[in-house]
């Protein structure tokens, strides 16, 4: 177990080892920063500790999900919406999932690879239709942050020339699998957008990693390191430079400050031995996830900040989003039989459908993208679960044909949508309870509008369209209002954002144009809190990209000694 | 950062009806799993029968029958308890890493839906379902292995009318069991050959579905 030292005082302490964390990490250190970053989980490495390449009968329980891996006992990440010791509440009669990741990465464990850039509408959302916010920065301000971290990192993509889905510096995309082929006959037939997907995956070796194998197990962890994550692509280089020092197990309980209110130190509790310590530093970075960021500076209060650090404004917490999601699946009998192929490919979609609407002619204000996927996966637990839906079950010979022939006849289409901010949506400190750590906890508060409930509906009849239009049936029925259009629960999609928004009044944000604080400092926020929207693109890109930016602002701000 | 692989590598046609979650909650130790395996693996080398830990003798009989039931020897592989379901089922019952809660729903839905089986078997022959003659559990399953739906119209569902209120149950739990077996049966090396599952390998180019796919589908190989 390393401490970090009391003695020392370190230019920067970084919370958080994912993505913002891991890309300030990486920029900091190699700007000359001596830096310190904890952890709260433990060290993960997925050359050494992931399952990739495992079968499912390598394992008595066939890689079914846990506590500590709801995705699968093989899956790279270790965290979830239940964490022993470490509850969170959510108010009378509401819901709210909250999903922590507790290993090095972070949440870059557990992801899609699906790296989308935000648009020009997504950063100026309030100028275009009145609702939301406008973010202080707008798409030209990022573009040169999202071209460098795409050639840092990779990511396979086509230049479509669309107004609010920019181009990039992409690899050649991989072929799309068959039934995705006939996704996009489909689409195209619907005149429904659908282009090759944007995946942070190597299909040619780059910056010394090897090209993927197409083995299609991203969600393991890539023993060849030819996706992204963190540990695999910003940390390495990080620790090279000497001046990087990672503190795994350190679970920060606060942010202390001084009495003219400048951040000093991070208290954290050393989670193998239960004792807090500190470790001091001349400028804190929080990228500790949205909710854990908001949740550690609620609870870093001084005379200075009575209210918390940083809040001044009442926002932390506030403008809590999560991406909205639904699921629908169908039955193509075109791909019953098929002869035996693999069809494993890249982790991950091969093609997608990007937002093609147009609101103002919508009952539901901002856009959605959808998510297909199928194919022949990889045989394992809950294989064809729930074949009753689909044929009335049965058992003997005919059942077991019946698996047969429909192996890889299943597609489905993920919706992925943006909510507006709303006031019955965000988190504070529950008055009455503590984690393990004696750590106050969140309380959630959540409630959708009808704007997110429309756009459900529409995804599912759009979902429902494209099944039909490639000539099969919807699985069961699709959810109605009863049951919220099938709309899954806040946080379920695991894009919590907001809770501590950038803007350019102290009074109605948290932090400025640079993710720093208003009222402090030399205290900045490297994750997704600072977003003023969270557009339906999965976020990562953006936490990358806008880290990025910020943290080569505190470069320069120290090399100026202004901070 | 959604992760989508996760979220689709169980493929599930539908969500989790209550019974079904209870079958599907567990937790895990990756390490641990794997030595419970090999002493499996052992017992069946050694020439000695694997004796259950959570199932009673009767239920065991039970389980064994009823599996191949489901997923029978055919020309291409063999049955359920060929590929080691009921063992398989057996660890579910005492994953070493679920929480006390979990185990205890997902051992009373096994249990109880055993013992639900067998009640209506004494009930109508006269003895339980592991000494019924193979006509009598046929009689059985066809009532409680074809619905569509749980939630369906019980007009729908093919059962006598005097056991409608006790075979409401039956169709629950035989829908997980059902899928139980699929996951324990598929996910068997002897299910994967089966299923010609081709792929978990090193691909040096990605080019997509071969040209026998594509012209299968009526699609231009490029």
């Amino acid at each position: 177990m390393q401490i970090a030292s009391r003695a020392k005082e370190y230019d920067v302490c970084i919370v958080g080892s994912g993505a913002g964390g891991g890309m300030a990490a990486k920029v900091l250190a190699e700007g000359g920063a001596e830096v310190v970053l904890l952890e709260a989980g433990q060290w993960w490495d997925a050359a050494k500790d992931g399952a990739m390449m495992a079968w499912a009968y390598d394992s008595p329980r066939r890689g079914a999900g846990s506590r500590r891996k709801p995705f699968g006992e093989f899956d790279g990440c270790i965290g979830g919406w239940d964490l022993e010791g470490e509850p969170y509440t959510t108010a009378e009669g509401q819901r709210f999932l909250w999903w922590r990741a507790r290993m090095l990465g972070g949440r870059t464990n557990h992801w899609g690879r699906i790296s989308l850039r935000f648009g020009p509408h997504d950063f100026k959302g309030r100028s275009r239709d009145g609702l939301g916010d406008d973010w202080p920065i707008g798409y030209d301000d990022m573009k040169p942050y999202y071209d460098k971290l795409d050639e840092l990192v990779g990511i396979f993509g086509t230049n479509e020339g669309l107004e609010n889905e920019p181009d990039g510096v992409f690899l050649p995309p991989p072929a799309p699998r068959a039934y995705e082929r006939l996704v996009k006959n489909a689409s195209d037939k619907l005149k429904i957008t659908c282009i090759p997907s944007r995946l942070s995956i190597l299909t040619r070796p780059h910056n010394g990693r090897p090209a993927c194998h197409y083995c299609g197990q991203c969600g393991r962890g890539c023993k060849t390191r030819s996706n992204f994550s963190s540990p695999s692509v910003l940390l390495p280089p990080a620790l090279a430079t000497g001046k990087l020092k990672i503190v795994t197990g350190a679970m920060a309980r606060e942010v202390l400050t001084n009495d003219e209110g400048r951040a000093t130190a991070v208290s954290y509790v050393d989670t193998a031995t239960g004792k807090t310590e500190e470790v001091r530093a001349k400028i804190i970075v929080l990228a500790a996830s949205a909710c854990e960021t908001a949740r550690l500076l609620l609870n870093s209060k001084s005379t200075r900040h009575p209210d918390g650090l940083a809040n001044s404004s009442g926002a932390v917490g506030r403008y809590l989003t999560d991406t909205t999601g639904t699921s629908v699946q169908g039955h193509i009998p075109a791909l019953e039989g098929l002869p035996p192929y693999n069809d494993d490919g890249a982790g991950g979609m091969h093609v997608y459908m990007p937002w093609w609407l147009d609101n103002r002619k919508l009952d539901f204000p901002r856009g959605y993208h959808i998510e297909p996927w199928g194919g022949r996966d990889m045989p394992g637990y809950g294989f064809m679960s729930g074949i009753h839906k689909l044929t009335g079950g049965g058992y003997g010979k005919k059942l077991k044909d019946d698996y047969r022939r429909l192996y890889g006849s299943i597609v489905g289409f993920s919706g992925r949508g943006e909510m507006l901010p709303n006031r019955d949506c965000y988190c504070e400190i529950d008055p009455n309870v503590v984690d393990k750590y004696g750590i106050p906890v969140l309380r959630f508060h959540w409630k959708w509008t009808d704007g997110e409930l429309n756009q459900a509906r529409h995804m599912n009849e759009t979902a429902a369209d494209v099944i039909e239009a490639m000539g099969g049936k919807v699985v069961g029925k699709l959810p109605g209002k009863d049951k919220d259009y099938g709309l899954k629960l806040g946080g379920e999609i695991i894009h919590e954002a907001g809770t501590t928004r950038m803007g350019t009044s102290p009074r109605t944000s948290v932090l400025n144009e640079w993710c720093q604080a208003h009222d402090c400092k030399n205290l900045f926020v490297a994750d997704s809190a600072p977003f003023v929207s969270n557009a339906h693109k999965n976020m990562t890109w953006t936490i990358l990209a806008l880290s990025m930016r910020t943290s080569e602002h505190i470069v320069e701000e120290r090399r100026k000694g202004n901070l | 950062m959604t992760n989508e692989i996760g979220r689709r590598s169980a493929l599930r046609l539908i969500g989790t009806a209550p019974i079904a979650v209870a079958f599907t909650l567990g937790a895990n130790e990756a390490a641990e799993a794997a030595e419970k395996a090999a002493t499996a693996v052992k017992a069946a080398a050694a020439g000695k029968p694997y004796v259950p830990k959570f199932f009673n003798p009767q239920e065991w009989k039970t389980v064994r029958i009823l599996v191949d039931m489901i997923i029978p020897k055919d020309e291409r592989s063999g049955s359920a308890t060929d590929a080691g379901v009921p063992e398989f089922m057996d660890y579910l019952m005492n994953d070493p890493t679920d929480t006390d809660l979990q185990r205890e729903r997902r051992q009373t839905a096994m249990r109880g839906g055993l013992a639900w089986i067998n009640s209506v078997s004494e009930k109508r022959f006269g003895h339980g379902f592991a000494e019924a003659t193979e006509a009598e559990r046929t009689a059985i399953l066809d009532e409680i292995a074809f619905s569509k739906d749980e939630q369906e119209d019980e007009a729908e569902m093919r059962e006598p009318r005097d056991l409608r209120v006790m075979v409401k149950h039956g169709p629950s739990f035989f829908n997980s069991f059902r899928d139980l077996t699929a996951s324990g049966f598929w996910s068997s090396k002897m299910g994967v050959e089966d299923l010609g599952y081709m792929g978990n390998r090193f691909v040096a180019e990605w080019k997509g579905a071969p040209p026998e796919v594509l012209a299968k589908l009526g699609l231009p190989s490029d």
